[in-house]
């Protein structure tokens, strides 16, 4: 398996983060500050390159203040440039651990095979496939972590013909390497829908297009899950529709086809409360109710 | 759980944070547009990057894109028209407004200054914008990417861009002028360009930033390459006046200077406008002022640089290599065919080949040409003779050292270029064959014969080969080989019967090198005749090892040498002498025992291949005589008989002979000597001169004693004679290969002529019968094709050819065609 080199880099970047070694710029939030690089971050965001590449205060100072964004989304999309994913209980050690929070899907691909997988079992297929309505509503920005498996089958072409290789064998005696590609055990009680909304806006208003497509992926998961019926799913409505522009679709769709599929939804409360309050959510739902596209731009 | 819980108690500030209460549009504006008046005036490091991204961010997010962008554009606007402009108009003098034609009062220099502030000033400007709009549209990345995009608006930057070029560069230098800010850059910057080509250094790296502003802003709308101000408003401009100056200085150089000067300057100008291109204008221009400079320095000149006194005729005729070779490179620069140089050079080619021609005419005409109408002066006409062998000789040395010369030039000049190498050949060719000069063939053969005659004494084989090479590649000119081969086979004729070359080998090298030059026909009947001459070597030995063995073993025997000639193969007309007519057909008469050694050889011959009739030609032999004088006092007072061993032609043996029988003082007249020899009168003229004029071989007196030859004339045997050496070689005048008389080439024209009706014959015979029908205009077009490597035959004989053939009922000629057309009759 081509983990090995994979990991080589993955345990090297969490490194750099983790111990701020070669830092040149941080990231403050609040009371919050992290050591970051310029080379690993401005390559993957517009605007912390924007930041750094004009002569602003920011540049000067070599500090950016994000103090003004949800702490939790800044801490997500930094573990996002560091780690390709976020609330990862695996990484060592992470300054926002809770432990209570139970592990989520190691990886991106990990995450999509899951959620086919899922998907199948619980025949979701009332939903509009969430994957096929994320990639469609993305067709801008297409995401940054590759979701085929082409690459994957190529390498395990190759170790296939030389199956006996002693660092196969060192491989799997690693614990952590163990640990890293088990298979994940999701947490269904925890549904983070929230999260994922706010780390899909950061990522919006960063341009930071991988993590965008990851967020629109775990929130399509968490609501293939069954997280709808979780109290959070109100404010997780909330926040799509406050939070990204009307033409955004990634997460918006996602949200009425959960209407759609689940009818029960209107007899909550906190449901009401949310539609009353958000006139973008409200008129789509109508439009739905009418028969007509939700969205015509 | 618990901890999702809590947090959706914490929403509402959350919400307030991420702008769910309506924003204030002017206020935010209002922070955003005083922190671009700090981007403009330098002061950016006071900001936050990210106050401002997160103001834009949320203008756009509340739907408010629209006015934000609006805002940003009438605030560059603003400030542009404003402040920068004012910064422009500062910069123009009064000076630098005056348009270049009414240069008045300022000096050049002046006027250089002051384009090169104004250039700074708004390149400045320019890049200060630049740098600005970078970080605006970094601020209003969020605004680029989701309302420009959505609304497909033009990028803030490039908006911005269109604004400075129209609040700027399109704005009016002055108000109330009409000159732009924009034609005034384009004038500065010719101005500067032209400084720089009379010879002043500019500032490069200044008009190149220009020039850099030009080619980042548009006309119009669109981001097309062609679109782009340096090509839509520069480029043109720059290239008229280009086009313009360089037709002015075209014609300033070419009243001023030579040719050579000119290339050299052309070539200069092109490398300057090269250099320009990279270093002060654009790279995409090079072409295009290429190509203007080489329209105005080259193609609409090179007729009359090439036509100049100095022009081509000049360079050639003093091998100026260098000159020569920038011409070379210039023309092909707009004609990769070369076409007006390879007219001016084959002009001078076809020139210097008629002079050469010419001269060699007049060097053979030198003396009066009285030749073959006075048979009286023998050595004079000898002389006269002799100096057009000579002038034959020198012609081909001469068009030789004509085809070094340009050979010389093609290959150091002209990069051996293919097409001019053909035009060279096709110039020799010309000349070469020019209808004013049909003397060629016969020269080329001479120069041959010459050389395998004497030329190659004592050189070694590479020298020998050169020779024959020489020859060989004027050969290639000539048109008519079938008249080079017959004077050819006339030439070689002689020397191999009279035994004048000096190696039989380098004849054949010869040979062999015409062979692969021109093919097996041309030589076949060449090689047949030195397979005659070997085979009559054997004849000669076995003859006498016949006689031998008939063992009569007479003292007196006469020893016999033959040459046994195949008729068809050898130009037997052209040894008849030099042609009476009626002394073809006599025979000579020979005497008695010489006639017996004859007729023995006769009977020989005709028992080894019988059926073959053999015709004896004593024009061509010789003969060894012994004779013996009576004796006379010597000096000593002792009488003394003396011996000789003559050596003289058969003639002038058999004549010779005719004394024997005769009492010493008798005398005989001309017309008796001519009456029992049968001698043709123009060869028993010239043995008698030879045997009773030529003063060291008198063994004849004729009386009167004269140089002419006169049918009265009495001659007897000189009992007088006295020579100094026991073996005398009798000359006889005009046996050597000189050049023909006009009669004689007349007449080899005209045999020629006739055996090339045949050729032509069997030409069309052979391509009827292939065909079977044919039209006219076919035929001819084939047979002339056919012909081409052995000669050109004129048109008007292969029409009379086909009449006859016609007439022979050949061919026949097809009815109600729509054209002449012709049918094979089988």
């Amino acid at each position: 398996m081509s983990e090995r080199p994979t990991l080589e880099l993955m345990t090297a970047l969490s490194n750099l983060l983790e111990f701020g070694k070669y830092s040149d710029l941080k990231i403050a939030c609040g009371m919050r500050s992290y050591p970051v690089h310029r080379a690993i971050i401005c390559s993957r965001s517009s605007f912390f390159d924007g930041a750094c590449s004009n002569p602003f205060r920011e540049a000067e100072t070599g500090i950016i203040d994000l103090s003004e964004d949800d702490p939790e989304a800044v801490e997500h999309m930094v573990n996002y440039f560091y780690h390709l994913d976020y609330l990862n209980s695996l990484r060592p050690r992470r300054a926002s651990q809770r432990s209570s929070r139970p592990a989520s899907p190691a990886s991106p691909q990990r995450a999509a095979g899951i959620v086919r997988r899922r998907s199948k079992k619980l025949s979701l297929a009332k939903l509009e496939d969430p994957l096929l309505a994320t990639a469609a509503a993305n067709t801008v920005t297409p995401p940054l972590t590759p979701i085929e498996d082409a690459p994957v089958d190529h390498f395990e072409d190759v170790d296939a013909k030389l199956p006996d290789t002693p660092m196969q064998d060192q491989l799997d005696e690693e614990d952590l390497f163990e640990a890293a590609f088990a298979e994940p055990a999701v947490d269904s009680d925890a549904p983070h829908l929230v999260t994922h909304a706010k780390v899909y806006a950061i990522a919006e208003k960063y341009g930071v297009f991988g993590l965008k497509s990851l967020a629109a992926q775990k929130f399509a998961a968490s609501l293939a899950a069954g997280h709808h019926a979780s109290p959070e799913f109100p404010d997780a409505c909330g926040d799509v529709y406050e939070t990204t522009v009307d033409s955004d679709r990634g997460l918006r769709d996602l949200v009425i086809a959960t209407f759609r599929a689940n009818p029960a939804l209107n007899l909550r409360k906190d449901v009401e409360g949310v539609v009353r309050e958000t006139p973008g959510l409200a008129w789509e739902l109508y439009r739905v109710a009418c028969g007509l596209p939700v969205y015509s731009s | 759980m618990i901890a999702g819980r809590g947090r959706s108690k914490i929403r509402p500030p959350r919400r307030g944070i991420h702008g769910g209460e309506e924003i204030d549009f002017e206020q935010t504006w209002r922070v955003i547009a005083s922190a671009f008046n700090e981007i403009h005036t330098k002061n950016a490091s006071k900001l936050s990057y990210e106050e401002l991204y997160r103001h834009a961010y949320r203008i756009v997010l509340k739907k408010k894109g629209e006015d934000l962008y609006k805002r940003v554009r009438d605030f560059e606007h603003d400030w542009l028209t404003t402040q920068v402009r004012l910064r422009i108009q500062d910069l123009l003098s009064p000076n630098l407004l005056m348009s270049s034609q009414a240069i008045g009062g300022t000096t050049a220099n002046e006027r250089r200054f002051a384009g090169e502030k104004f250039m700074k000033g708004l390149k400045e400007a320019y890049m200060d914008h630049h740098v600005c709009m970078g970080m605006l549209a970094d601020v209003l990345m969020y605004m680029d990417r989701v309302y420009c995009q959505d609304t497909h608006r033009l990028s803030i930057y490039n908006s911005a861009m269109i604004l400075f070029r129209d609040d700027i560069l399109h704005a009016f230098s002055q108000d109330g002028d009409s000159v732009s800010v924009l034609d005034l850059l384009n004038r500065v910057i010719l101005e500067q360009i032209r400084m720089e080509r009379d010879g002043d250094v500019i500032d490069k790296h200044m008009i190149k930033d220009c020039v850099y502003m030009l080619e980042g802003l548009y006309e119009g709308q669109t981001d097309t390459a062609e679109s782009r101000l340096y090509v839509a408003s520069f480029e043109g401009s720059f290239l008229e006046t280009s086009r313009g100056f360089y037709r002015a200085e075209s014609e300033l150089l070419l009243r001023e200077s030579d040719a050579g000067a000119y290339c050299r300057h052309t070539r200069r100008r092109i490398v300057e406008e090269q250099d320009r291109c990279r270093s002060t204008l654009a790279e995409s221009t090079t072409p295009k002022i290429e190509k203007v400079v080489e329209d105005e320095l080259i193609k609409n000149r090179i007729q009359e640089l090439i036509e100049m006194e100095s022009g081509v005729r000049f360079m050639i005729d003093n091998d100026r290599m260098e000159e020569l070779s920038l011409i070379y490179e210039l023309n092909a620069r707009v004609d990769p065919k070369k076409t007006e140089l390879m007219r001016a050079m084959q002009k001078r080619v076809v020139e210097m080949g008629t002079e050469v021609n010419n001269a060699a005419i007049a060097a053979s005409q030198a003396p009066p040409p009285s030749e073959g109408t006075d048979k009286g002066k023998g050595p004079a006409l000898e002389k006269s003779l002799n100096q057009q062998t000579v002038a034959a000789i020198k012609w081909v040395e001469d068009v030789l050292q004509l085809k070094d010369k340009f050979d010389l030039i093609w290959k150091n000049a002209f990069s051996s270029d293919n097409a001019l190498q053909t035009a060279l050949t096709r110039s020799f060719a010309d000349f070469i064959n020019a209808s004013s000069f049909p003397r060629s063939s016969e020269y080329i053969s001479l120069f041959i014969d010459e050389n395998m005659k004497k030329g190659i004494k004592g050189k070694t084989e590479n020298e020998i080969d050169m020779v024959l090479e020489k020859a060989i590649v004027l050969l290639r000119y000539v048109q008519d080989k079938d008249l080079f081969e017959r004077y050819y086979k006339k030439h070689l004729c002689r020397r191999l019967l009279m035994n004048k070359s000096i190696s039989n080998d380098v004849e054949k090298q010869m040979i062999s090198r015409m062979k692969i030059e021109l093919g097996n026909n041309f030589t076949m009947k060449l090689e047949a005749m030195f397979k005659d001459m070997t085979i009559s070597e054997e004849l000669t030995s076995g003859y006498k090892g016949h006689v031998a063995q008939l063992g009569d073993a007479d003292p007196k025997r006469i020893e016999l040498a033959i040459n046994v000639l195949t008729s068809m193969t050898w130009p037997l007309e052209s040894m008849g002498g030099s042609g009476d007519e009626e002394g073809k057909t006599l025979k000579c008469i020979f005497p008695p025992a010489i006639d017996r050694i004859k007729r023995g050889f006769e009977k020989y011959y005709g028992e080894k291949h019988s059926g073959r009739q053999l015709t004896w030609l004593a024009a061509m032999g010789s003969a060894d005589v012994r004779a013996v004088f009576p004796k006379v006092p010597g000096k000593d007072g002792m009488l003394k008989e003396r011996r000789h061993e003559l050596n003289v032609s058969t003639y002038g043996m058999v004549i010779l002979l005719l004394f024997n029988e005769i009492p010493a003082d008798v005398s005989l007249t001309f017309e008796e000597i001519q009456a029992q020899t049968n001698i043709p009168a123009s060869d028993l003229v010239r043995n008698l001169q030879s045997l009773a004029v030529a003063p060291k071989t008198r063994i004849l007196v004729k009386e009167p004693m004269s140089k002419d030859v006169k049918p009265t004339d009495r001659f007897s045997f000189n009992a007088s004679f006295n020579g100094k050496f026991h073996r005398i070689k009798v000359g006889v005048v005009s046996n050597g290969n000189k050049v023909e008389s006009d009669r004689e080439r007349k007449e080899t024209e005209k045999k020629n002529d006739d055996s090339r009706s045949f050729c032509v014959e069997a030409a069309i015979v052979r391509i009827m019968k292939q065909r079977k029908e044919l039209s006219h205009q076919q035929l001819v077009a084939e047979t002339l094709n056919q012909l081409a490597p052995q000669f050109k035959p004129e048109v008007t004989m292969i029409k009379k050819r086909v009449e006859s053939l016609i007439e022979r009922e050949y061919l026949e000629r097809i009815e109600n065609a729509k054209v002449d057309s012709y049918r094979y009759l089988a």
